[in-house]
């Protein structure tokens, strides 16, 4: 591993060449000579533009955009839940978004594009709420641990009424499998820029909580002591959660694992303050998610794979890695380590 | 109630319950030995059955079963998919009204098929031995189709199954003028190539080169483009929309499915906007028609196959057959 002040830069490094590489890469016959064209300012085959600005720019936005905000949402939930296994699945974000697409399709018969991702959004933050409302019932504060059941009900819940759903329409389960899938081909720029408010809330909101949540990584008692309210700052991050988790299955359809695994990395490259582990893990995130799609264009072109089982793919063997290095089994990793 | 009455008490019930599902299967296999007259066929599994010779109560697991049974005049008594999900196909709801729902696809309700008593139960291409041995418990059971095969197959399969031959004579015979004659009306169309596509969230699925849609085309002398001529019933991997060039054609059908009256449920008027969409030759001629997914993208039958025509005449020359 890299010395320390080699890893920011190196970081950078890596996100803008596989930035670089998500404009050259595809399956039509735009390639490497055409996009370097383009990027430095030719304009005139009218093909190369679309493909270049209406398709692969999109993708790329989006990549950043939902891998950045998958990695702070996970780095949100497991310092408030603290709990390193916490994802941001965990909230019945994506659960609920499938129990509401599935409901689409059956109610309606079918959905287009934008249809989907209205449904999915509203699955996914009234799941996120449903959570928080179970975890706050009839108690003054919510703790980590029934926050974590609440969602895990909720989860099966959904699960098995989607099923059940499923199962009673073929039409339905023949459409749902493909947008249970995460891909970032869904995309149209439209799509695009209507998600983009909620994203742009869900960073904001991480910014305004920086503070408030260090303090909490110190303890309930230190943060109160500080004149933090603990529990206050755990609904306001969760609120960060689902907005961002939200617009994120919204968008591209669930992608498991990359809200768990890179706040991992983060820990890994030695982010220890939560400024840098948000930081580090949303960099991860987008790197992680643009190097899934841009394979995920490649291996089976023209055809596209799946940049959800992409992730799982790249992503697993990079976890065990990291755990034969034993670099992400504590959470903040604190001065004795 | 107290702990210790707990488990008798479920035994209890337990037992009452299976004394129930007993006595119902006995009074099954009462009804299945009646039939006065039986003949000897062989189902599309290879299995030999011992059908009535002109079934009365026919039960069926699929909807190609439904649309041919259908076509050859026999109303069944029973068929999958629960009417309140919408589930017989939009195209047969108006000839199979009446018809009693027995559960949904792949998972038909034993108890409600054992209620309609039927004769014979055409079970589709289902093709799992543990169900297949349950309903040939109820009634004669019969595998229907093999998986990819082409409808007319099928269709004269379950023809003789039915006893009733004449009528699929007639069908075919009906079929072939009305593909002939639509041929001939085509003119400027005639032999022009034909996709067949789906639209879903990871892009665009087009139907390989042995689907259901596809040989009704090829009846009518259309051709398909090259990738949707390769082997297979089903349909190709969602493909990228950089490489939309290659489902282009003079025509496209893209399929949606629908239950509702919505014009345009799965917004294709918003998508052939896309910059991407409008390369495309047949978005440009105007020749790109939204078409029920129900019958141009899923197994088929003689019914669908005759809608086709009727929608290939509608989109290409503009009027009802």
């Amino acid at each position: 591993m890299p010395p320390p002040r080699y890893r920011w830069p190196a970081l950078l490094a890596v996100l803008l060449a596989l930035s670089a590489l998500s404009l050259a890469a595809g399956a039509g016959r735009v390639g490497l000579a055409e996009s370097w064209a383009w990027l430095l300012g030719q304009r005139d085959d009218a093909h190369v533009v679309m493909v270049i600005e209406h398709l692969r720019l999109p993708r790329l936005i989006a990549a950043l955009a939902v891998g950045g905000a998958l990695g702070c949402a996970g780095v949100l939930l497991q310092t408030v839940t603290r709990n390193p296994l916490a994802e941001p699945g965990l909230l019945g974000v994506n659960s609920g978004a499938a129990f509401a697409v599935a409901l689409g399709f059956t109610l309606l018969g079918t959905l287009s594009l934008a249809g989907q991702m209205a449904w999915a959004l509203a699955g996914a933050l009234v799941g996120a709420a449903l959570v928080l409302l179970l975890a706050r019932a009839g108690e003054t504060e919510s703790s980590p641990l029934r926050l974590i059941l609440a969602g895990i009900a909720l989860t099966a819940t959904c699960h098995g009424l989607m099923a059940w759903l499923l199962m009673s329409r073929q039409e339905s389960l023949d459409q749902f499998r493909f947008w249970s899938m995460g891909s970032l081909a869904r995309l149209t720029p439209e799509l695009l820029w209507a998600g983009m408010p909620l994203l742009v809330a869900g960073f904001a909101g991480c910014m305004l909580l920086l503070r408030p949540l260090s303090m909490l990584t110190l303890g309930d008692e230190q943060a109160r002591g500080l004149g933090a309210r603990p529990d206050r700052i755990r609904m306001l991050a969760m609120v960060c959660v689902a907005l961002l988790a939200g617009a994120a299955v919204a968008l591209v359809g669930p992608i498991a694992f990359l809200g768990l695994v890179a706040p991992y990395f983060a820990r890994g490259l030695g982010a220890i303050a939560v400024p840098s582990q948000l930081a580090s893990s949303a960099l991860f995130g987008a790197a992680l998610l643009l190097a899934a799609d841009i394979a995920a264009r490649l291996i089976v072109s023209p055809f596209e794979a799946p940049a959800s089982a992409v992730i799982a793919l790249l992503g697993a063997p990079l976890v065990i890695v990291m755990v034969r290095r034993d670099a992400l089994l504590s959470l903040t990793r604190t001065g004795a380590e | 109630m107290p702990t210790r009455l707990f488990i008798p008490a479920l035994i209890a019930v337990v037992l009452a319950l299976s004394a129930c599902s007993n006595s119902g299967a006995e009074t099954a296999s009462a009804a299945a030995v009646a039939p006065a007259a039986t003949r000897s066929i062989v189902d599309a599994a290879g299995q030999t059955v011992r059908v009535p010779a002109r079934a009365q109560r026919v039960i069926v697991l699929s909807e190609i079963d439904l649309d041919a049974a259908l076509a050859l005049g026999v109303k069944p008594v029973g068929a999958t998919n629960g009417r309140g999900q919408g589930g017989v196909p939009s195209y047969l709801a108006g000839a199979a009204a009446g018809v009693a729902s027995v559960g949904s696809f792949g998972q038909p309700s034993l108890d409600r098929i054992l209620a309609l008593q039927p004769d014979l139960i055409l079970a589709g291409g289902n093709a799992d031995p543990q169900l297949l041995a349950q309903l040939a418990h109820i009634a004669p059971t019969v595998v229907s189709f093999k998986v990819g095969e082409s409808w007319r197959d099928s269709f004269a399969r379950m023809a003789e199954v039915l006893g009733r031959g004449d009528a699929a004579r007639t069908f075919f015979a009906e079929y072939d003028a009305a593909a002939k004659q639509l041929a001939v009306d085509l003119q400027g169309n005639a032999g022009a190539t034909v996709s067949i596509v789906r639209w879903t969230a990871q892009g665009p699925v087009y139907m390989l080169g042995d689907a259901f849609a596809g040989r009704v085309l090829a009846d009518v002398g259309f051709a398909r483009p090259k990738p949707q001529q390769a082997s297979g019933a089903g349909h190709s991997s969602p493909m990228s929309r950089e490489a939309l060039s290659q489902i282009d054609a003079d025509w496209i059908f893209l399929g949606a499915f629908k239950t509702g009256t919505k014009a345009d449920p799965a917004g294709f008027a918003r998508l052939l906007q896309e910059p991407e969409f409008k390369e495309l030759a047949a978005a440009r001629a105007g020749h790109v028609r939204e078409v029920d997914a129900a019958l141009w993208t899923s197994v088929g039958g003689p019914l669908a196959a005759r809608q086709l025509l009727v929608d290939v005449r509608a989109a290409m020359l503009g009027q009802p057959s």
